[in-house]
C-alpha cells in the first residue's frame, strides 16, 4: 500500500461510518498482511484461530488509535506499523497465559515494538457479553454522538459529523446521552457491577 | 442553573475550577442522583469508549473473516507435474498425428478410388444410389457421400463407398468404422487394407 493509500485510509477511519467500513473491508482483505501476522503467530508458539483473533484485533486497535488520537500520523510504512501492533497484542496475550512456553515469550519480548503505544481493548473475555447488552440497548443517535465524544472529537466536528444544526445542538444531545447513560447504570447496579468486576 | 453533569469528568480530574468545585462538592452532598452518577461516571466513560470497538467488531463479524486461501505444501509441485504431463500428452498426439499423416501419405500414395460397377435400383431408394454412384463416378465425393448416408438401409456396397470417400478425404477412422460395418471379407478387404497399413504400424 502506497503513502497516499494509507494517508486515505486513515482519512476514511476518520470521517464517517461508510468510509469506516470500507477502511476495515480493505484491510481485512489484506492477504499478505493476513499471511504475514498468521505466520508470526504461528512462529511464536500460537494457531492459527488465534492468529486470526490477533488479525481481528489487530484491526480494532489500529481504528480505535486513529479514531481517538486526533494528531496520529504513520511514521513508517502501514504493513510495518500493523505488524507492530499484531506483535504487541500477541506479546500481551502470551503474558496474560499461565500456560505460555517461556521459550515463546522471550522471543516475542525481543520483536515487542515499544514505539506503539497501546489502545486497551474493551470488548474482549467477561466484559463482552455485559458491554454488547449495554450497548445494544442504547439509541442509535446516542451510540453516534458518545462515540465520536469520547474519541475526542470536538463538538463542531460532532455536528458536521452528524449533521447537527450547531455545536450546541451536538453538546445537548451528548449530554442527554450521557445522562441516560448514567440513569441506566443507575437503575442496573448488577451491570455495574459486573463492568466493574472484570 | 449549574448543570453539574457537564462538570463530573473535569471534577474527576481535578481540574475543575476551585470555586465551582466547592459549589459541586455541596451538590453532591444534597443530590443523591448526582452523587451516583460522579460514581458510575468512570464506567459510563468506559461504555463510550467502547462504542468504536462495538462498530468495528460489528463490521468484522459480518466480514465473516475466513483463513486465506493456502496452495498448500506440495500445491507447487503438482501444478508443475500436471503442466509437465499435459504438455508430455500434448507432443505424443502431436507426433503420432504426425507419423500418421506421413504414412498415410506413403500408404495412399498410389490409391485410386475405383469405379464400380455396383446395383442400380428402380424405386426411390434406387434412384437416389443411382445418383450417389454416379457422384463417385465422377469425383463428386462430398455429394457423393451426402447421398449414400441418406439411404437407409445400409448394404455392404453402401458401406464400401464410405469407406473410400472417407479414405480419399484421409480419414483413416472413419474409414475404420465404414469398414467394420462389411460383412463381406472381399469388399471389407478393399478398405480395410489401407487403414491396417495407416494404423498397424502407428499403434
Amino acid at each position: 500500500m502506497s503513502h497516499q493509500e494509507a494517508a486515505d485510509l486513515i482519512q476514511g477511519i476518520r470521517s464517517n461510518p461508510a468510509k469506516r467500513k470500507e477502511a476495515i473491508y480493505s484491510l481485512t482483505r489484506d492477504i499478505e498482511l493476513k499471511d504475514k501476522i498468521i505466520r508470526y503467530v504461528k512462529n511464536h508458539g500460537g494457531s492459527e484461530t488465534e492468529s486470526l483473533t490477533i488479525y481481528n484485533d489487530m484491526i480494532v486497535t489500529f481504528i480505535k488509535i486513529v479514531h481517538t488520537r486526533k494528531e496520529f500520523t504513520l511514521d513508517r510504512p502501514l504493513h510495518a506499523y500493523l505488524m507492530g501492533i499484531a506483535k504487541n497484542i500477541w506479546y500481551n496475550e502470551l503474558r496474560k497465559r499461565s500456560k505460555f512456553k517461556t521459550s515463546d515469550l522471550e522471543k516475542t519480548i525481543e520483536q515487542r515494538d515499544d514505539t506503539i503505544s497501546a489502545v486497551d481493548l474493551l470488548i474482549k473475555g467477561d466484559r463482552e457479553s455485559v458491554l454488547n447488552k449495554v450497548l445494544g440497548e442504547m439509541k442509535v443517535k446516542c451510540k453516534e454522538v458518545l462515540m465520536y465524544w469520547s474519541g475526542g472529537y470536538k463538538m463542531k466536528e460532532i455536528a458536521h459529523l452528524l449533521s447537527y444544526k450547531s455545536e450546541g445542538v451536538a453538546r445537548k444531545k451528548k449530554s442527554e446521552c450521557m445522562k441516560e447513560l448514567l440513569a441506566y447504570l443507575a437503575d442496573k447496579p448488577y451491570i455495574k457491577k459486573q463492568l466493574s468486576k472484570v | 442553573m449549574i448543570d453539574y453533569y457537564e462538570h463530573i469528568e473535569s471534577y474527576l480530574e481535578g481540574t475543575l475550577d476551585p470555586t465551582l468545585k466547592a459549589q459541586m462538592d455541596i451538590a453532591i452532598s444534597q443530590n443523591s442522583e448526582l452523587k451516583q452518577a460522579v460514581a458510575d461516571y468512570p464506567i459510563a466513560k468506559m461504555i463510550t469508549e467502547s462504542l468504536i470497538e462495538n462498530e468495528v467488531r460489528s463490521v468484522l463479524a459480518q466480514e465473516n473473516l475466513k483463513p486465506p486461501v493456502r496452495r498448500g505444501k506440495y500445491g507447487p509441485w503438482i501444478i508443475t507435474i500436471t503442466l509437465i504431463s499435459a504438455l508430455a500428452v500434448s507432443y505424443y498426439q502431436w507426433n503420432r498425428h504426425t507419423r500418421q499423416t506421413k504414412l498415410y501419405a506413403t500408404v495412399m500414395e498410389n490409391y485410386s478410388p475405383p469405379i464400380n460397377k455396383g446395383s442400380r435400383g428402380d424405386n426411390s431408394t434406387g434412384l437416389k444410389l443411382d445418383e450417389a454412384i454416379k457422384a463417385f463416378d465422377i469425383r463428386d465425393f462430398q455429394t457423393s457421400k451426402e447421398l449414400f448416408k441418406s439411404i437407409k438401409p445400409k448394404t455392404d456396397s453402401i458401406y464400401w463407398y464410405l469407406g473410400h470417400i472417407a479414405l480419399i478425404n484421409g480419414d483413416i477412422y472413419e474409414a475404420k468404422h465404414h469398414s467394420k460395418k462389411i460383412s463381406d471379407a472381399n469388399l471389407r478387404a478393399d478398405i480395410s487394407q489401407y487403414v491396417d497399413q495407416v494404423l498397424g504400424r502407428t499403434k
